[in-house]
């Protein structure tokens, strides 16, 4: 059950060693690949006469885009673009198993950084829309006696937001890897496109989709 | 697995950052860059058409004006034709009516004056002959005053043409 641990890629030594997780390492090399691949696909981009591949590759843009600002609403269109690459890395890291690589939102410390970013963008997106007053004011909506429980909701919504993904995440991955020793060959492969590719993609949209719709629920 | 290390934590949300800029820039931008430029070549494309059409039906109007003119005056001229042929023809028409007529009337007035003509010489004819006729009765020695019954008498059934008709004589 080592497979469990996340393990530190390696250390920096300054300020007393640093341990540079092995999610952060594979962040990283998520970020290569993603950052080479849009260089490579948007180097020769045609006005005119687009390729079959670039228009498969704008209708990808443009429908993930169209996606993410339906469900942020006309007014959150700014936010529009942190999401999409939030559901790219989302889905890109739940789905990294298949080469080889730990996924990086099996480590429980990633989860939480996209938690924590995505309810400060909510709050956010709040204060921006409303100004300081409204927002705080929003806290007594729709009746004063819900307060208690919309400043709940600060904690609970990236809580669940963390924990879903890392949950399932961290099932798929243990599952995988159960079957796998039991299995080795051939019978993974369903498994794997259901859990990996299937489970993954799905995880990846759920969170861009629920922070979507809080920070519509926050703007308007 | 369920440790949390603040180092890696910010770490991340540090790689998140780079990564939206990273993606801002070499997806995002040249991606809607090119479909924004495309769209606003599109509508460059149908204004244009539009504008073309636009001007095509114009021309079309102005075409459609000046044929119909084309067409009026053609029908003014060949009605202006038609009268002017008619005018021509009855021109004519008179002008043979009346010369035909001077024709008649010519030919009437020289066959009267060749009737005339021809009356005056029988007359001086049968003048001459009765007085061949008297001087041969003379020389055959008859009476003045016969002569000149005989003479009255001559000339009276002349002058009557059934008598004279009758006798052979014509005038």
């Amino acid at each position: 059950m080592e497979e469990l641990n996340c393990e530190t890629a390696f250390t920096i030594p300054v300020f007393g060693s640093i341990g540079i997780a092995e999610s952060v390492a594979v962040t990283w090399v998520i970020m290569l690949a993603l950052t080479l691949i849009s260089i490579l696909v948007s180097k020769n981009l045609k006005v005119e006469n687009p390729g079959k591949g670039q228009l498969l590759l704008e209708t990808g843009v443009s429908g993930l885009h169209n996606m993410v600002q339906d469900m942020v609403g006309e007014k959150g269109g700014r936010y529009v673009p942190y999401l999409m690459t939030v559901l790219l890395y989302i889905g890109v890291a739940n789905i990294i198993g298949l080469f080889g690589f730990k996924p990086p939102t099996k480590d429980l410390t990633v989860t939480v950084a996209l938690a924590v970013m995505s309810i400060l963008l909510i709050e956010f997106a709040g204060i921006r829309e409303k100004g300081v007053k409204g927002w705080l004011k929003s806290f007594a909506q729709p009746v004063a006696i819900m307060t208690p429980f919309n400043i709940l909701e600060l904690v609970i919504r990236p809580l669940s937001l963390c924990m879903r993904l890392f949950g399932n995440v961290l099932g798929a991955f243990v599952i995988m890897e159960l079957i796998k020793q039991v299995v080795p060959a051939v019978v993974p492969v369903p498994f794997s496109l259901y859990f990996d590719l299937f489970d993954g993609l799905i995880q990846a949209y759920v969170f861009v989709f629920l922070t979507s719709l809080f920070i519509k629920e926050a703007v308007e | 697995m369920l440790n949390l290390s603040p180092v890696n934590l910010l770490l991340t949300v540090l790689n998140l950052l780079v990564l939206l800029f990273l993606m801002k820039i070499f997806l995002y931008k040249p991606m809607l860059n090119v479909i924004e430029k495309r769209r606003q070549l599109i509508e460059q494309q149908f204004s244009k058409a539009d504008t073309a059409q636009k001007e095509a039906e114009q021309l079309k109007t102005e075409y459609e004006g000046c044929l119909a003119d084309a067409k009026k005056l053609q029908q003014e001229k060949i009605l202006e034709a038609q009268a002017q042929a008619r005018n021509e023809y009855d021109k004519i028409l008179s002008e043979a009516d009346a010369k035909a007529q001077k024709i008649v009337a010519e030919a009437k007035k020289a066959g009267q004056e060749e009737y005339e003509k021809t009356l005056r010489q029988a007359q001086a004819q049968i003048a001459g002959l009765a007085v061949a006729a008297a001087a041969r009765i003379v020389t055959e020695a008859q009476g003045e005053a016969s002569d000149k019954a005989a003479y009255d008498a001559f000339l009276k059934k002349v002058s009557t043409p059934e008598e004279g008709n009758k006798n052979g004589y014509h005038v």
